[in-house]
């Protein structure tokens, strides 16, 4: 699925940006690519990740997925495409704080069914995490939260992975085995990968920078 | 699970509070409309030898009417007229006597002569459980009295003049004669008080046997019609009252006092149902509220929930399915409730001689369910709204 984004500049933007990056040019991301979009706190990143995710709207410009603009998308047709085209760890992760970090992932499992259940523990104990599986998320590091919302994000097909500042919480060690994990999935889906970061590339390999 | 993150945040006092409101309101609808079917069954159920339905309509009889010597009849126009109006079923002429008839009632080796008329109206005007009603040639003639004759007799004359006083089983035994005179030709007959109405004031005989009698000894020329039997459909419908005054006629008192009564209930059963409607209402605006109060308190986990992919029709049927076993709860409380106050206002109602509905109406349950229904589309239809409106 191609990504093309023309001349979109957020509202709250409109007087401040320079168009020198992401904002107010013409930009192509081809499926199965991989971008960084490298920027210092408050130049947008989030802003960029959740325009593409359908979650503002208060933008000028046209943002394209194969061609069709995604602000005719319906609610429906987005629910379709969170649950088969793009899957997202937001920056302040969104967890259900009184469940158990298990049943946060279990939930998007559920939803798609795409995944077997066993491939949870897998990936936890990949991660570090399988010990803190039973426990409420509330009680949990945000570096453990941060690596639960991985898990999620990574419970269903998408041709679309975008991490906002995913391991800000995390060591290099950590940040490592999470890109490789994130990073072998997408290869085997064939899918493209948008990272947002403050400036470390946290082992991404073969990317395509993206200024803001 | 999504039903746990969706409920996990709301009051449920308040919750219970909105569902006791409307327990409340519906009970207080429900019982309305039951005790209105009871009403009408009540009014419907008074077992008279004329139910209540049928109404005996004269003109009043005028100072010309005796100066003149001329009846106050009906005519065929004003007869026609009546049967047109509203709630009418159908007109019975009474029939009257074309001869000259005497009796002999024998009370004890006494007898006590006297003049008699006879009445008839169409049998089918007659909710009548008397034995050999059906005359024929050769049988006893049977006669209904008014109850006041019985009365007048026992509480008036016999203690005046030393009489036993007679029970109405007693008189039932009494054989009468009936001598009849017309045409040069009298004939005797066997007949036997059957039975007593205290809605009709006459004498009355079997159709049958006074078309035979005035066929033989009557004058040949039919009265005219002095008085009228009418059925009423919906004894509690005011048309037929209204028209009857309009034209000045003159009724048993009977239907007009049910009418009226009726009416008065109607109004206070209007109140009950306008209190009930008003609770109900606050009720659903409780409902609604609370629906507010629930999606707003998990405004968070609905859009997150959203944002993970959910479909906004799956969120809604978890709540809304939340909110029709609350409805439902509520609906069989109400309706166990009214089972409860119809079982206690039964056995009150029967104490005081009258003899309500057995069960509760289905019109009732249908109220009762129908506003159930009501509730949860307009719940529904919000809760819709709520969650469409986190989705973006």
């Amino acid at each position: 699925m191609q990504i093309v984004i023309n001349n979109v500049v957020p509202s709250p933007l409109a007087d401040s940006y320079i168009n020198t990056g992401i904002w107010g040019n013409l930009i192509t991301l081809e499926s199965g690519c991989t971008y960084l979009v490298k920027a210092p706190s408050g130049k947008g990143k989030s802003t960029f990740i959740n325009c593409i995710y359908g979650l503002r709207k208060d933008y000028t410009g046209s943002i394209t997925f194969d061609g069709s603009d995604i602000k005719n998308y319906g609610v429906n047709q987005w629910a379709q495409n969170r649950q088969s085209e793009l899957s997202v760890v937001f920056q302040d992760l969104r967890l259900f704080n009184h469940l158990t970090a298990f049943e946060n992932i279990e939930i998007k499992r559920q939803l798609t069914g795409s995944v077997s259940k066993n491939i949870i523990e897998e990936m936890a104990e990949y991660l570090g995490v399988a010990k803190c599986m039973n426990q409420k998320v509330q009680y949990l590091s945000m570096g453990q939260q941060q690596r639960v919302a991985i898990i999620r994000a990574l419970m269903q097909p998408f041709k679309w992975l975008l991490l906002d500042e995913p391991f800000s919480h995390l060591d290099s060690g950590n940040s490592m085995r999470a890109m490789q994990l994130i990073c072998s999935i997408c290869e085997r889906q064939n899918a493209g990968l948008i990272v947002t970061s403050l400036g470390e590339d946290s082992g991404l390999k073969h990317y395509t920078i993206l200024e803001v | 699970m999504i039903k746990q993150i969706l409920l996990a945040k709301q009051n449920y006092w308040q919750l219970g509070f909105v569902m006791l409101g409307s327990f409340f309101g519906l009970l207080l609808v429900m019982s309305s409309v039951q005790l209105y079917c009871d009403f009408k069954a009540i009014v419907a159920n008074k077992n008279d030898l004329i139910a209540p339905q049928f109404v005996v309509v004269n003109k009043p009889v005028t100072l010309l009417n005796t100066l003149t010597g001329m009846s106050s009849g009906f005519n065929d126009e004003e007869i026609e007229a009546l049967k047109k109006v509203k709630s009418v079923g159908s007109v019975g002429k009474f029939t009257a006597n074309q001869f000259t008839a005497k009796a002999a009632f024998e009370f004890g080796g006494s007898a006590v002569y006297t003049d008699m008329f006879f009445e008839a109206v169409p049998d089918a005007f007659l909710d009548i459980s008397v034995d050999n009603w059906n005359w024929k040639e050769g049988r006893e003639v049977p006669v209904i009295l008014p109850t006041d004759y019985i009365n007048l007799y026992n509480f008036g004359f016999a203690p005046s003049h030393g009489l036993p006083q007679i029970s109405k089983a007693t008189a039932q035994m009494a054989p009468i004669k009936i001598k009849i005179e017309g045409q040069g030709k009298a004939g005797e007959f066997q007949g036997r008080i059957a039975g007593f109405t205290n809605r009709i004031n006459s004498i009355l005989v079997p159709e049958k046997f006074l078309n035979y009698a005035n066929s033989i000894y009557g004058e040949g020329t039919a009265k005219k019609t002095n008085r009228l039997v009418v059925m009423c459909n919906d004894p509690g419908d005011e048309t037929l009252t209204k028209y009857i005054e309009e034209q000045g006629y003159e009724t048993n008192l009977e239907l007009l006092k049910n009418g009226k009564l009726n009416s008065l209930l109607k109004v206070v059963l209007s109140i009950l149902l306008v209190i009930g409607g008003i609770i109900i209402l606050l009720s659903i605006t409780g409902f609604i509220q609370y629906a507010q109060l629930l999606v707003s308190n998990a405004a968070y986990e609905i859009s997150t929930l959203l944002q993970l992919g959910y479909f906004v029709k799956v969120l809604f049927a978890k709540i809304l399915l939340f909110y029709s076993i609350v409805l439902a709860t509520v609906a069989i409380l109400g309706i166990t409730g009214l089972y409860v106050v119809k079982h206690y206002f039964n056995a009150w109602i029967i104490a005081k001689g009258f003899e309500p509905e057995n069960g509760i109406s289905p019109l009732v349950l249908y109220t009762g369910i129908g506003l159930m229904l009501l509730f949860l589309l307009l719940n529904a239809m919000n809760i819709y709204r709520l969650i469409r409106r986190l989705a973006g």
